[in-house]
């Protein structure tokens, strides 16, 4: 019987985090209390409020994941050229810190959304990052796969439900790709460019709150910069990470605000939340996937990457993110090198998610 | 023998987490087969712990696989093991090995944390640039594979809520055909015409992207 599609499934298992010993002790816990009283007690498994990490973990290992979300900004519009020639510059201190960046984008806030719960949140973002394949041993013919690298370029379009009480859509297009630098561009690398693929989001048990990332939920967030940033640190708190918690906060920033649409206040908030976290500043002629020039202001990763939101010059409107090499040895890509740039190109709101084709229903058990 | 009971009310520490597919660290002679320890919990329902201790780190590891959200995985497994303790009058004691029963008591319990699969189809369908530390330790087959991550991604999306639990049973848990239709409680045959379908639809999507 031929497996390959099994095997290649099997191929992109993602890693499990560990049980955190907490939990783990808390679920015997209330396992051994159930069989005690021979009755299920649910509430004393169920742990303390305490942010997942694993999405933060699976976002920081995306590294520079697309589109981040400001006001409707208009935005080049979806007829503009995308990306043209990209002029990389090794990162420079902007003569301005990271708290003013940020306290001004906080004060760019533009037209509002105020979508309805019924409505959903439609963004249009455009992408480019890492696909890494190869560096390995064919066990079949023992022939070495060398290692190849190049930069993946899509058009993202996500409708999602306001409220999460109504199933998205997401729409992938992908588009040319090109060299990662200090690599060739391998054959094959465009294979893709020009397919499009559409998803379905389909409506699930709501999270608990504040794991929740919909439109919703984001209204109820902190409009406060302390709160915002103890909810940030919630995120980095748990999960058995001591020592990255500032860069799980950070993550977590991003996870706040990509594809989505946050809402001026609590958009303020955290703004101003992001400046304090140690180890984020300022940079200047940083440029989004659509060519826009900003400020950059991020972080520097552990794969030597640093990963910026980008912000308007002027306006200090969010445009997008990107992601530059400035540990050439860790990246294994020149200093100064951009290996991720995302563009936020609008946020819409729509009363309707186009439908996508599925032959099963995928409820929610 | 009571070698698993409760570190609070026996001297005898209960048994260490078993790895993902190793055998339970003690030795298996002196081990009861999960049937037999479950068949004890309905007399002594603290012994039903001793079950948690053999699998929970395994069932939490696919929790965690398919659910972008640890604190998920985490509920998913406490879940697991209470449902199970609930069933377990109606455990099959013929199935000594009770590892496909919970894997299908957490695959319903999954398919409820919808949304958080739904986001770890798009983390992969955006295609996580490697960590720096993994490159050189993944497995041929995984690194080959990464350069089909968001074609896959987009695949396993495509996949009925069945067909997904069947397949990534089989390629994420490593059950046998056997055990995922005993965790499905499906018959073998279904299990095998329910992948060959699955086989097909994503070597379909894979071509559309080709």
């Amino acid at each position: 019987m031929n497996e390959d599609e099994i095997r290649l499934v099997a191929g992109v298992r993602p890693d499990a985090p560990p049980y955190d010993p907490e939990a783990k002790a808390a679920a015997r816990r209330g396992l051994v209390a159930a069989a005690a009283t021979r009755a299920p007690s649910r509430p004393l498994w169920r742990r303390p409020p305490a942010m997942l990490l694993a999405g933060a973990l699976a976002v920081a290992v995306a590294a520079t994941v697309p589109a981040l979300v400001t006001g409707a900004g208009p935005g080049p519009g979806p007829g503009r050229e995308p990306s043209g020639k990209v002029v990389v510059a090794l990162p420079k201190l902007a003569p301005v810190s990271a708290t003013e960046v940020l306290g001004r984008a906080a004060r760019a806030v533009k037209a509002e959304l105020a979508p309805r719960d019924d409505q959903f949140v439609k963004v249009e973002s455009e992408t480019m990052y890492g696909a890494f394949s190869g560096n390995s041993v064919n066990t079949e013919t023992g022939e070495t796969l060398p290692e190849t690298r190049y930069l993946y370029r899509t058009r993202r379009v996500i409708w999602q439900s306001a409220d999460g009480s109504r199933e998205g859509s997401l729409r992938i297009e992908y588009l040319e790709p090109k060299a990662y630098p200090g690599w060739p561009i391998p054959e094959g690398a465009d294979d893709e460019a020009g397919k499009v693929e559409m998803l379905r989001l389909p409506v699930c048990e709501p999270l608990p709150a504040r794991l929740r990332t919909d439109h919703a939920a984001l209204k109820r967030l902190p409009a406060d910069a302390g709160g915002m940033r103890a909810h940030l640190y919630d995120s980095a708190r748990d999960g058995g990470s001591k020592g990255e918690e500032d860069e799980a906060a950070w993550t977590r920033v991003g996870d706040l605000l990509r594809e989505n649409y946050m809402p001026a206040a609590q958009r303020a908030a955290l703004f101003e939340a992001a400046a304090t976290i140690p180890g984020v500043d300022a940079v200047r002629d940083a440029e989004d996937a659509a060519g826009r020039r900003g400020i950059g202001v991020g972080r520097v990763g552990p794969d030597g990457v640093r990963e910026d939101l980008v912000f308007d010059p002027q306006t200090y409107e969010l445009l997008g993110e990107r992601g530059i090499v400035v540990d050439g040895k860790r990246a294994q890509s020149p200093e100064g090198s951009l290996v991720a740039s995302t563009a936020q190109l609008s946020v819409t709101v729509a009363d309707e998610a186009p439908a996508v084709p599925d032959d099963d229903a995928s409820g929610c058990g | 023998m009571v070698t698993l009971a409760f570190p609070d009310r026996a001297a005898t520490p209960a048994a260490p987490p078993t790895a993902p597919s190793a055998p339970p660290s003690a030795p298996v002679a002196t081990l009861a087969s999960d049937a037999a320890l479950i068949e004890e919990s309905l007399a002594d329902p603290d012994r039903f712990a001793g079950l948690f201790d053999r699998h929970a780190d395994e069932i939490h590891r696919y929790a965690a696989r398919r659910l972008d959200d640890v604190t998920a995985a985490d509920d998913v497994t406490a879940e697991t093991f209470l449902v199970a303790f609930r069933k377990r009058t109606r455990y099959d004691p013929a199935r000594s090995d009770a590892r496909p029963w919970l894997y299908g008591i957490a695959s319903k319990l999954i398919s409820g944390h919808r949304r958080a699969e739904t986001r770890r189809l798009k983390a992969l369908a955006r295609q996580a640039p490697e960590r720096a530390t993994g490159f050189e330790e993944r497995s041929a087959e995984r690194v080959t594979a990464d350069g089909l991550r968001p074609a896959l991604a987009a695949a396993l999306a495509g996949l009925s809520s069945a067909e997904r639990d069947l397949l990534l049973l089989v390629a994420w848990a490593e059950l046998t055909y056997e055990e995922a239709a005993e965790a499905l409680g499906i018959p073998i045959g279904t299990v095998r015409s329910r992948l060959s379908r699955t086989r097909t639809k994503i070597r379909r999507s894979l071509e559309s992207h080709a």
